[in-house]
């Protein structure tokens, strides 16, 4: 699904002492799975998922997106593609607050009415979510709540790729463990990047990129360990 | 098909943020609308005296000096006796001008009509009783209580002039010399009534016209009779009119005050509310930014959340408008006999003015907002 080039990315252009946070290398990931981009923190994996989802935009270097450049997109065509075929579970989960649960998920909504509602309905109470969390706002969600919100939102759509930012760093174990199952389940017939530093939760990933200062260091079939 | 941004979500939710724009809004549309209604009651009854009644019935008086020279060598009685027969010249010669219908001698009674801001003093004719039928006839006025007038000091009074000075049928008025024997029926301040021999009443002509006659100066100098505007007394519509200009601008001015004053207010506590408002969703809109909707797909959901609470706000302001001006209307203005108006394009207009202004003075936050606005990935490297 996406052939990554030689990419480069580098902040602070403008300054002397330039910030490689992708250094350039080449990866190419499937159509579908659970792919754990993993590695400690400042090791440009964040930035690979946002160059990924076009919310970056590369140095250098090319990223193919189904065959068809990411580079050189107007910002209309990377914001279409971000509606119509990404899906996004941020680190902080960036709910709407004065929204309820519901609300929160059909925001994201291609569509609307009775349907759209049935649909976050049925995705929130698949995550785990009672009816009565659904009328809940933000505040009053547990994080493993929370986050599942954010993943239904995500889901929303029915997105190719799914695109997991630490999904679980502010969870317990058995939450962040459920919450991967939930990722696990919806790779089966899409892609979905993992971007985290737990090596725990990929041990059932179907491919692990290990990210060192900016470069890929490993590239494994399988889960981490 | 993309739903778009629902201006619903926030305003559902935000129930109270939302209610304190509309009420401003509404409150801005009944203050503004509200004062000139009130006002309108100045306005619009003084008009009537001033511009409606003008039109048909002049009153003239004018100096010696109008009617030729040689007045000092005369004795009083004398002069007495010719400036009667000038007068009855002067009269001769009206009847004979286009648009007249009927000019009479009459003593000219005082009334002072009392409005909620200001009041107005006019004179209405006295003459005899054919006088009286005729100069009903002209004005349009008919009787609607009691009796006409048919003896000296009897007079009959519009409906509008008993209320506002709240006199009673059968009331005797000035020294017991006049009593109310009829109220009339009449749009403007009609009063007419038979008037008392033997007293120093002034008598100035009073000419009844079809309406054609504006300035009565300009058609007695016309007819050749020169006089200084100071020493002739001419109550015309020339004179209603500049009249009613005077009172409009004195009751215009506050009024404008009131309305730039209450718009001045009402911007400055929508820019600060919608300010903090504005600032409280940067990180929602964000979120919209980075899941792929764009400035302007937020910008048409702000829009679209104005246009929501303008709209409720005009019709919450025009529905409390309506309801306070006929409460003013039933309690204030038409036991007073006073006239207003309900309808008045200009202050809409002013109104709508006012809402252009704030609307745009609104566009300086949600522009600086809309230009704060990051992807995710921006704000997390702020944070870090």
């Amino acid at each position: 699904m996406f052939e990554i080039k030689n990419i480069t990315m580098i902040y602070d252009m403008e300054k002397e002492e330039k910030v490689y946070a992708l250094g350039g290398f080449d990866l190419s990931l499937p159509d579908k799975g659970l792919v754990g981009i993993i590695g400690p923190s400042g090791s440009g994996k964040s930035t690979l998922m946002y160059c990924l989802s076009t919310l970056k935009t590369l140095t250098a270097g090319e990223i193919l997106y189904n065959g068809k450049s990411l580079t050189g997109l107007k910002e209309q065509e990377r914001e279409k593609l971000r509606r119509d075929e990404f899906g996004f579970v941020f680190q902080r989960h960036f709910l709407v607050p004065y929204m309820n649960s519901l609300a929160n998920v059909t925001v994201a909504a291609n569509g609307k009415g009775a349907e759209v509602n049935a649909r976050a309905e049925s995705l929130l109470k698949s995550l785990g979510l009672g009816e009565k969390e659904l009328k809940k706002r933000p505040g009053k969600l547990s994080g493993g709540q929370r986050q599942r919100v954010a993943i239904a939102r995500a889901m929303m759509n029915g997105p190719k790729v799914l695109f997991a930012d630490e999904p679980t760093a502010a969870l317990d174990h058995e939450t962040a463990f459920a919450v991967m199952d939930i990722l696990k389940e919806y790779a089966k017939e899409h892609l979905v990047l993992v971007i985290t530093h737990d090596h725990s939760i990929l041990k059932d990933a179907d491919m692990t990129v290990e990210m060192w200062d900016g470069m890929v260091s490993s590239v494994k079939e399988g889960g981490a360990r | 098909m993309r739903q778009k941004l629902s201006a619903m979500n926030y305003i559902r939710n935000n129930k109270r943020r939302a209610a304190v724009l509309i009420v401003s809004l509404a409150l801005y549309l009944l203050i503004v609308y509200l004062t000139q209604f009130i006002l309108s009651a100045s306005t619009e009854s003084f008009k009537k005296i001033l511009s409606e009644d003008t039109k048909k019935m002049q009153m003239v008086q004018l100096p010696k000096s109008a009617y030729g020279s040689g007045w000092e060598s005369m004795s009083e009685e004398e002069v007495q006796a010719a400036y009667a027969e000038a007068e009855e010249l002067l009269m001769e010669r009206l009847r004979e001008q286009a648009g007249v219908k009927v000019v009479q001698k009459a003593q000219g009674m005082g009334v002072t009509i009392y409005a909620l801001i200001g009041q107005y003093s006019f004179s209405f004719p006295l003459g005899d009783e054919a006088f009286v039928k005729a100069y009903m006839e002209h004005m349009g006025a008919t009787l609607k209580e009691g009796e006409l007038p048919d003896a000296p000091g009897e007079i009959i009074l519009a409906d509008g002039i008993m209320k506002n000075a709240g006199l009673t049928l059968g009331q005797k008025l000035s020294d017991k010399d006049f009593q109310i024997v009829g109220i009339a029926e009449s749009d403007t301040y009609f009063g007419g009534g038979i008037m008392v021999s033997g007293k120093d009443y002034s008598q100035p002509i009073c000419v009844l016209s079809d309406g054609s006659i504006e300035d009565m100066a300009a058609l007695l100098r016309k007819m050749g009779y020169e006089f200084a505007d100071n020493e002739a007394r001419i109550y015309d519509y020339k004179a209603g009119k500049a009249d009613y200009e005077d009172v409009f601008a004195e009751v215009e001015t506050p009024a404008k005050l009131v309305f730039r004053g209450v718009m001045i207010v009402m911007a400055i506590m929508l820019f600060l509310v919608y300010t903090t408002m504005l600032r409280d969703r940067h990180g929602e809109w964000c979120l919209y930014c980075s899941i792929g909707y764009g400035r302007k797909a937020i910008y048409l959901s702000i829009l679209r959340e104005m246009l929501f609470y303008f709209t409720v706000a005009v019709v919450a302001g025009t529905a409390l408008t309506v309801i306070g001006m006929v409460t003013v209307d039933t309690l204030l203005i038409a036991p007073m006999g006073l006239a207003c108006k309900y309808l008045d394009f200009a202050v809409m207009g002013e109104i709508v003015c006012g809402y252009a202004v704030v609307f745009v003075l609104l566009q300086l936050p949600i522009r600086l907002a809309l230009h704060k606005i990051r992807t995710v990935d921006a704000m997390e490297e702020e944070l870090y």
